[in-house]
């Protein structure tokens, strides 16, 4: 049982570890604009880069 | 035959940009229709730099964008001007930035195509956009300061922007502040779950060198949450001592400051009792509702911008050389001579100098039908031309005008209602007062019979037990979720007062254009007299004459001819074609005159006539509709006990006839009513809410102890009002107070939880039937329960069922 004395700091150093990447994300800025990003990341990276492509998709009349 | 019919047959035509449908139809080079200019350039503009997935997406997420029509060909000069970068914009890196306001921002394809603003202008380093807030920051590359490019091209694509003046310091400083709240409950939480973990050993029977070792890191973990995490309930609690005033934060720091250093206490002499675990727990849940609250409220922005939304930003005016130049709305001055084009809003109080025009004045008086304005007439800032291009002679700017006025009238109502006590905040009061008084009551008494230690710990208990984290979490919790889920309804609430005042509402005002009615004209009467000589129907006669025209009552008129005839439509070709303004329109075909002109017999619904040689070829009678859900929905107001008004600057005989169709007594109808004389009837009643076009009836929405606005641009309408329904239904209306109503019934119900749990635990403590732990214990079970009691109470599908149900049970 003696182990547990060793594990215990070890656990918290990593915990420690997550703490200051939470603290690190929070201050540049992930966590400011909670809305855009959740919708940005729907948008597929194709559709990001098609500069100068002709059209590939032609609207259907409903 | 000099003349040619030519054939223009419009089968269900669909804009390929908007996805409206189209009447008169554009085309570009390829054969591709549009419903308007505006369309067809922002379509332009797409397809030249290979952004055609916009609608891809589109199609993809089923959001078709309401294309802004009319968009102007402003080169929105004024913003390169060193005064007004100086003031919009800020700089970093060497770089400008500057935000805009951008109406007409709603769905994922803007989001997309917004931020491709780097590839359609050179010098844009970066756009990135906030949905929730439509503002959109514009960053560009280094050395560059020109921000009209980057508008210009904002606006081609159907987004007006409006520059934002953003105080850097302020906006930034909220921002810091959020950051480390947010920092500060992380730090909470991680340490109060590792706390329980070495607490939880000890409840459960660890013995010998462990409860020191456990007890020891529990402190170490303790150390950062109450020297850090804790500030702002300090910070908070200082500062109501130095306003000499009381606030709950200042019993929580005493329960934390005290309940630690006991805790280290007892952690130093070996016991195994400390608290570690609930203090950090008592800390993370409050932060965290705070924060909450913060995010969900919508302060928008500050009140000094009150008027700007009003502004439309770039302004024609005619210089001392007699050119035409483009200033900012905040560069008029007195003596200007302004040119306002067809769809500008007047930025000043002025005389009219040149031309004539029609005006919406809806803003100042309510009232929707344009009113004729010829030279020499006033006008007053805020009033929308919809006929041609005029000249004005600015006789008053901003606070000095009447819309002016008004606003200075609707803030300072405003700062009025911010002095209404927030339930919550009277109770506590009393409560803090009451625990601060009962514990040195506690500790003298309890020294005096016992010992100083006994009556230390029972003090201690006292606090603990007492700490009104239940209290802080059963009104914050409440109003952060009603506003919530009220957002999800279609609902947005300005503040916890607004949810207070709503709830109290008894007699109701509904304002009768927009609200009741649809805002709109339409056909709700065609008399035929006889057929026309020439081979074209009615309908075709109509369409033509009137396709031109943006007068409200001649799109009326073009709905009604393309929705009759559905199929086939044939314009004709006028050999001449003049519009009268204030009069109607007129065409020569054959040398027939055809005429379309109201004839408005005092009082009565518009009637409108088209004239074959002066001889009436049939009779057209608009109007402005009741909506479908309106009697149902205010009967179902009437079974809940709520007295309803109807009042309306629109002349009596129309207001009577919808009163009488949607059953209004008699004494609860008021027609013709300036705007001033609409909020001195209101301010006669107490618990008065007000429901009506947000940016049109600013005055009365101020006057009344609440108000709801139901259409309009949102932050224009959350200045005045205190809910905006974002869904354009009434049904909503009824979900608003009833959910306003909950929120109010479940703070009583937590409330009152918490005091009997309060009284029962704080006698157990005086007399030491508790000690600190056993406090400790109780502390955050009573916190629980209220959080459940919350949560269950605001289900979105309960709220949603009692919404339309009949009372309060």
């Amino acid at each position: 049982m003696e182990i547990i004395k060793f594990l215990i700091p070890m656990a918290l150093g990593m915990g420690m570890i997550f703490v200051g990447l939470f603290i690190w994300s929070t201050r540049s800025g992930q966590f400011d604009d909670l809305d855009t990003p959740s919708k940005r990341m729907l948008l597929e990276d194709d559709e990001t880069h098609l500069v100068n492509k002709p059209i590939t998709h032609e609207r259907k009349d409903v | 035959m000099s003349l040619e019919l030519e054939k223009n047959i419009i089968q269900n035509l669909k804009c390929k940009h908007c996805y409206d449908k189209v009447i008169t139809p554009f085309y570009d080079d390829k054969g591709t229709a549009f419903c308007c200019q505006g369309c067809r350039s922002v379509y332009e503009i797409l397809h030249s730099n290979g952004l055609e997935n916009f609608y891809s997406i589109q199609e993809r997420t089923g959001d078709y964008t309401k294309a802004v029509k009319n968009i102007s060909h402003s080169k929105f000069s004024y913003l390169n001007t060193s005064d007004f970068l100086k003031k919009y914009s800020y700089s970093s890196n060497n770089r400008f930035i500057m935000t805009f306001y951008l109406e007409g921002v709603h769905c994922l394809a803007c989001l997309w195509l917004i931020e491709k603003l780097p590839e359609l202008v050179s010098n844009v380093e970066r756009a990135t956009l906030n949905l929730g807030k439509s503002l959109v920051e514009v960053e560009l590359k280094a050395g560059e300061q020109d921000f009209s490019r980057a508008a210009s091209t904002l606006n081609h694509l159907g987004y007006k922007p409006f520059p934002i003046s953003n105080s850097v310091e302020e906006a930034s400083f909220r921002k810091k502040e959020d950051r480390s709240l947010l920092i500060k409950i992380g730090i909470a939480g991680a340490a109060m779950m590792n706390i329980m973990l070495y607490s939880g050993s000890i409840y459960v029977g660890a013995t010998g060198s462990y409860i020191s070792y456990f007890g020891n890191i529990s402190l170490l973990l303790c150390l950062p949450v109450v020297l850090y995490s804790a500030l702002p309930f300090y910070q908070s609690a200082l500062g109501a001592l130095k306003r000499k005033s009381i606030n709950i934060d200042i019993p929580l720091s005493l329960a934390i400051i005290a309940g630690f250093i006991l805790s280290t206490y007892f952690v130093f002499t070996g016991s195994a009792h400390h608290y570690f675990d609930s203090l950090s727990t008592l800390t993370f849940l409050i932060l965290s509702s705070r924060y909450l609250l913060r995010k969900v409220q919508h302060t928008g922005f500050d009140k000094k911008n009150l008027a700007s939304f009003f502004q439309q930003g770039i302004i024609r005016r005619i210089n001392t050389n007699g050119k035409i130049e483009e200033i900012h709305s905040d560069q008029i001055k007195v003596e200007d001579t302004l040119v306002v084009m067809p769809g500008d809003i007047i930025q000043a109080d002025g005389t009219l100098v040149k031309g004539e025009t029609k005006l919406n004045l809806s803003t100042l008086t309510g009232e929707s039908i344009p009113v004729l304005h010829k030279k020499g007439s006033f006008v007053y800032m805020g009033s929308l031309n919809v006929g041609q291009e005029i000249e004005i002679k600015v006789l008053a700017i901003e606070q000095e005008t009447r819309l002016g006025k008004i606003l200075g009238e609707v803030e300072r109502q405003n700062n009025q209602k911010s002095h209404y006590f927030l339930l919550t905040d009277r109770i506590s009061k009393y409560f803090i007062t009451a625990i601060l008084f009962l514990t040195s009551i506690s500790f003298v008494f309890n020294f005096i019979f016992f010992t100083l230690e006994e009556s230390l710990m029972r003090s201690l208990a006292l606090i603990i037990v007492t700490c009104p984290c239940a209290l802080g979490l059963a009104t914050t919790l409440v109003f952060s979720r009603i506003m919530s889920m009220s957002a999800k309804m279609g609902i947005i609430i300005k503040s916890e007062q607004s949810i207070e005042a709503l709830a109290k509402a008894e007699n109701l005002f509904f304002d009768k254009t927009g609200t009741l009615t649809y805002g709109d004209f339409s056909l709700h009467q065609v008399t035929r007299y006889k057929k026309a000589h020439i081979p074209y129907s009615i309908e075709e006669i109509v369409f033509s004459l009137e396709s031109h025209s943006s007068h409200p009552i001649a799109k009326a008129l073009v709905n009604w001819t393309s929705a009759y005839a559905q199929k086939t439509l044939r314009t004709i070709k006028w050999a001449q074609y003049e519009e009268h303004i204030g009069r109607g329109v007129r065409g020569f075909y054959n040398n027939i005159e055809y005429e379309i002109h109201s004839v408005r017999s005092e009082g009565e619904d518009t009637t409108i006539f088209l004239f074959e040689n002066q001889s009436p070829l049939a009779s057209f009678i608009l109007k402005d509709q009741v909506r479908k859900e309106a009697l149902p929905f205010l009967n179902s107001l009437r079974n809940k006990k709520f007295n309803l008004f109807l009042s309306s600057g629109d002349k009596s005989p129309i207001v009577e006839k919808v009163a009488k169709e949607l059953s209004f007594p008699r004494l609860h109808v008021q027609s013709e009513l300036s705007p001033e004389a609409m909020a001195q009837w209101i301010r006669d009643y107490k618990n008065a809410v007000f429901i009506g076009d947000g940016a049109n009836d600013t005055l009365a929405l101020s006057q009344a102890s609440a108000s709801i606005s139901m259409h309009g641009a949102a932050e224009v309408s959350l200045k005045s009002s205190d809910a905006f329904l974002y869904r354009n239904d009434l049904m909503l209306v009824e979900h608003l107070l009833a959910n306003s109503k909950q929120a109010i019934r479940l703070v009583k119900q937590n409330l009152s939880f918490s005091l009997f749990y309060n009284i029962v635990g704080a006698s157990l403590a005086i007399f030491g039937f508790i000690g600190p732990l056993e406090a400790a214990i109780l502390m955050p079970l009573s916190s629980f329960t209220v959080l459940l009691n919350t949560i269950y109470g605001t289900r979105y599908e309960y709220l949603q069922k009692k919404g339309v149900s009949n009372g309060d049970h």
